[in-house]
């Protein structure tokens, strides 16, 4: 069972996630902040990060860039209200990019294709 | 009564029928046209033929010699010079002193020339224009007459909105001598353009006589198809040389020789030419067959045309088509309908030759080949576009614009509707020419492109590892050839397309299953400004920062005029590298250095290196992707020293880990790799499987054969700039000088020779190879590599080109090669064995 870490900085994003991708199988540990997200890096093991952009005071792509610094092989989803990051040049950093919708089918899929691909490396 | 035939064209429209004879002479029912305007002369007693002739006169002169042997007297007038229609009939003008006829003789008619000659003589006229009214005049000049017949308007190749009638000149005239006065002698002079309009405008006796009976100019292939089919329609009566068989029902007609199965199905009108030979259960119906021709079983011919000395192969089918002298057809070869196929060309088995495709003489075309285009000047269509993730071709001989669109299309076509795409080029002038064709083909498609113009490969390979497009194209100069351009297709990881993709595209491209977007839902074009930064930073990440600034190294740099030169020197000052950058600057309109340069420009280097005390120089090739290394001494580093230098660099700095390295490296990499308690993967040859086996986590280095490495760290594809980095950060990290770890790397000879061997021996030789290495320790990775303790021998067939590579490394330089030539001696024996 792949483990996923949610970092969002709204709850009700964390929890409508964990249920969902809990259904689908996923053991869903999630961090409201990116302090969190890094402390919870530090003591456990994910197989896949799902990282929202704007977190509240903070920088999802700072954290990406500490992620990809630190954690060569941990692959990191992008998940943003916006489509705009996907032309930031330390968006691409990331392994996949998602637009948040009321539809999840393309995050799930997403996160099944980056984890394919890690499984394949 | 005297008549002139103009046989001097070029015959340029009809081409590639007459690329190796003149347009008169091309064999229409087996007899050159231009015969049977002699037969139709004869029929109405005109004997006495004058035949204007200028290209290629002697292949017209030899057929008809002084005529006699055809019932006519011929005199041949040759201009010097192109003299127009009119004013080549001047260059006549000494042989005829009385009323004479004018026909081209690449026309096809029946029509009662008497009957013109009776209206020129009643109606005392100076020139007489035969007329006929045809479906579709635009082609052709347009005369009006009055009710006299007397000409009173011309209106030369007009528009449909012009066309007044349907009249048109045949090009067939009677003349009285007299209208030589209106002709100047050695000036350019045109029947329709000049000598007409005079006649009419000085209100000479100028008439038009229309006739009506069969009449067509045989100007073009198409025509020339049309002729045929007329005559197996019955729509015009030739005499046909092969004499008619008395069978019911069918209009059968055989040469002498002839040997004609009795299974052969025959329907229609066919004619076959003296020697010729039908085998089997050949179904033809329509179809002329030549001299000396071979049919084999289970061919089918409808409505075709075939001349001389051809011969198709079993099951070959062929519609609509000519097939010109000393053609060969592989068996279950297809030609669809329109199909010319010009002297001296091979098809291979089957192969399929679409619709109204001409290919031009001499041409060969392979096994298994779909020619959807016409093939003029290439010598060869291959069977595949693609080698391994590359198509390449000459620049705007092969690879056209149009050829690379609807490459582009078939590509985008493979792709999902509303995707993305990078696409890249080198600094050529003809990578950009080609790129923008391309990036048209991919937007019809509804594929949206990313245009990072000017931009090394490693970089675009690099993007592609992100998210946001499913593949990329980056187009460059050969390093072979600079006229051939390449075209490397990454897929949606920036690695090299796999087969199986690779296969995808060709078969889109060769049925021609384009998608076509709506027309609101073409692809756009953007750009990604950001990319370099990009790069930049990943680059910073996978090199320790630290240490190179410490060490503050001197390197010298040739960057062959590549985009690398603007983009490595400002990363390796950033990291207090001092770069002497040589040939930095781009130049589109510069080429790739021929192979027989290099040796001077790594000599060049070698010296400002040695001259600076530089610590290490660097060659880049301009594919941005393999490098050259020179050490601090100035000794240049052959590929196959590079690689295991590599390797002791990293073991040499410390560094633990896997190095991926293809089946024909030296063993001494595994020699050192084992010392340090690190592991070697080998690999097949091919970029993508050594790309591939870099993926694995443990692997810290993956090198070729020819100076590319890629170091997973940072990217998993060939990278020339990180290579540069990579290996003075090793440099600074083992703190001794290259020519040193170098010394330290445990000698043994290492040999390679190529043989050339033909595709089709390939698999033989391996066969042969794999017999003989039966008793023997091999490993079959890539090729046969048999061991003999630390020894061992590698027969690999190139995956491109008719080579056989002979590879051996040793430790003693007398067992290398006497091993080497002992294995070069038994590929030449299979060779002679399979032939």
């Amino acid at each position: 069972m792949a483990r996923l870490l949610v970092v969002d900085d709204e709850s009700s994003i964390r929890l409508l996630y964990s249920q969902e991708l809990g259904e689908e199988g996923y053991d869903v540990v999630t961090a409201g902040s990116a302090v969190e997200a890094v402390e919870k890096l530090q003591n456990e093991q994910f197989d896949l990060i799902l990282l929202d952009i704007k977190l509240k005071n903070e920088s999802g792509l700072d954290l990406l860039q500490k992620i990809v610094k630190d954690r060569h092989d941990l692959p990191v989803v992008l998940c943003s209200a916006f489509s705009c990051y996907k032309d930031d040049f330390s968006a691409w950093l990331a392994d996949g990019y998602v637009v948040k919708s009321s539809d999840l089918q393309e995050l799930k899929d997403e996160i099944k294709k980056v984890l394919a691909k890690k499984q394949n490396r | 009564m005297k008549a002139v035939i103009m046989a001097g064209g070029f015959g340029t429209r009809i081409q590639p029928l007459t690329c190796n004879m003149p347009k008169p002479m091309i064999p229409l029912i087996n007899r050159p046209i231009m015969l049977h305007i002699v037969e139709l002369l004869k029929k109405y007693e005109i004997t006495d033929l004058v035949m204007l002739l200028y290209h290629q006169p002697s292949v017209i002169k030899n057929f008809f010699r002084d005529g006699s042997d055809f019932g006519v007297k011929i005199t041949y007038v040759t201009p010097l010079e192109d003299m127009g229609t009119a004013g080549a009939v001047k260059c006549a003008e000494k042989y005829i002193d009385e009323r004479f006829l004018v026909i081209s003789g690449d026309l096809l008619t029946d029509f009662n020339l008497k009957k013109v000659m009776d209206f020129h003589s009643d109606n005392k006229a100076l020139a007489t224009i035969t007329l006929t009214s045809v479906k579709d005049p635009l082609q052709f000049g347009v005369v009006i007459t009055d009710k006299e017949r007397r000409i009173i308007q011309f209106l030369e190749k007009p528009g449909w909105g012009e066309v007044i009638s349907d009249t048109i000149n045949t090009g067939i005239y009677v003349f009285e001598p007299e209208i030589f006065n209106f002709i100047p002698a050695n000036e350019n002079f045109d029947f329709s353009q000049d000598l007409f309009p005079m006649l009419l405008e000085k209100k000479e006796q100028l008439f038009g006589y229309p006739i009506k009976g069969y009449w067509r100019d045989v100007g073009n292939t198409d025509s020339y198809r049309e002729a045929h089919h007329d005559i197996f329609r019955g729509r015009i009566n030739v005499k046909i040389d092969e004499p008619k068989q008395d069978v019911v029902g069918r209009d059968l007609r055989l040469g002498t020789d002839v040997r004609l199965d009795e299974s052969a199905l025959l329907d229609g009108t066919v004619v076959v030419g003296d020697n010729s030979q039908i085998f089997g259960s050949s179904q033809i119906k329509d179809s002329v067959i030549g001299r000396n021709c071979t049919i084999e079983p289970g061919v089918k011919l409808s409505r075709c045309v075939i001349w001389d000395n051809v011969y198709l192969k079993k099951g070959a089918k062929i519609v609509d088509s000519v097939i010109c002298n000393n053609v060969s057809v592989g068996q279950g070869v297809v030609i669809e309908e329109g199909g010319i196929i010009a002297d001296d060309t091979s098809i291979g088995e089957e192969a399929y030759i679409k619709r109204d495709v001409k290919v031009w003489p001499r041409k060969l075309i392979e096994a298994g080949a779909t020619v959807t285009d016409n093939m003029i000047w290439g010598e060869k269509w291959k069977k595949s576009l693609f080698e391994g993730a590359i198509i390449k071709g000459l620049t705007n001989v092969e690879l056209t614009p149009e050829f690379v669109a609807k490459l582009g299309c078939a590509y985008g076509t493979s792709l999902p509707k509303g995707s993305f795409v990078l696409a890249a080029r080198d600094a050529f002038l003809a990578s950009r020419m080609l790129k923008r064709s391309f990036l048209g083909g991919i937007l019809s498609a509804g594929v949206n492109v990313r245009d990072l113009k000017m931009m090394p490969l490693p970089i675009v390979r690099y993007k592609l590892k992100t998210f946001g497009e499913v593949g990329g194209v980056h187009f460059r100069q050969s390093q072979e050839d600079p006229a051939l351009t390449e075209i490397v297709f990454l897929d949606g990881d920036g690695l090299d397309f796999s087969s199986s993709m690779a296969k995808n595209v060709e078969r889109i491209f060769f049925k021609e299953n384009f998608r076509r977007a709506h027309h609101k839902e073409p692809g756009g074009i953007t750009e990604l400004p950001q990319v370099i930064d990009f790069y930049r930073e990943g680059f910073a990440r996978g090199v320790n920062r630290d240490l190179l600034k410490k060490q503050n190294s001197k390197i010298v740099i040739d960057f062959n005029h590549s985009p690398a030169g603007q983009l490595l020197p400002p990363i390796m000052n950033d990291l207090g590298i001092e770069v002497i950058a040589l040939n930095a600057y781009v130049d589109e309109e510069r080429g790739i250095k021929n192979a027989d340069e290099r040796p001077q420009s790594l000599s060049q280097l070698s010296k400002i290196v040695t001259s600076l005390e530089a610590r290490a120089g660097f060659w880049l090739d301009p594919t941005v992707e393999g490098v050259i290394v020179v050490d601090e001494t100035g000794k240049v580093y052959t590929a196959e020293e590079t690689l295991p230098l590599m390797v002791a660099l990293f073991l040499r700095s410390g560094q633990k880990g896997t190095f991926a390295v293809p089946v024909s490296a030296p063993s001494v990499v595994e020699i050192m790799a084992s010392e340090k308690g690190c592991a070697v993967i080998r690999t097949k040859n091919s970029e993508r499987a050594m790309i591939e086996a870099s993926l694995a986590s443990e692997v810290i280095m993956a090198g070729s054969m020819d100076g590319r490495f890629a170091f997973p760290k940072f990217q998993t594809g060939f990278d020339g700039m990180f290579t540069v980095v990579k290996t003075v950060e090793l440099l600074a990290t083992s703190g001794v000088p290259m020519s040193v770890i170098y010394g330290e790397i445990p000698h043994r000879t290492f040999l390679q020779s190529r043989i050339t061997c033909a595709w089709e021996m390939k698999g033989g030789i391996m066969r042969k190879m794999s017999e003989d290495s039966l008793d023997c320790e091999a490993t079959f990775i890539d090729g046969i590599k048999v061991h003999f303790g630390e020894d061992w021998v590698l027969v690999l067939p190139d995956q491109y080109q008719p080579f056989v590579h002979v590879v051996a490394e040793g430790k003693d330089p007398k067992v290398v090669h006497r091993l080497l030539a002992e294995y070069q001696k038994k590929v030449e024996k299979w060779k002679k064995e399979l032939q």
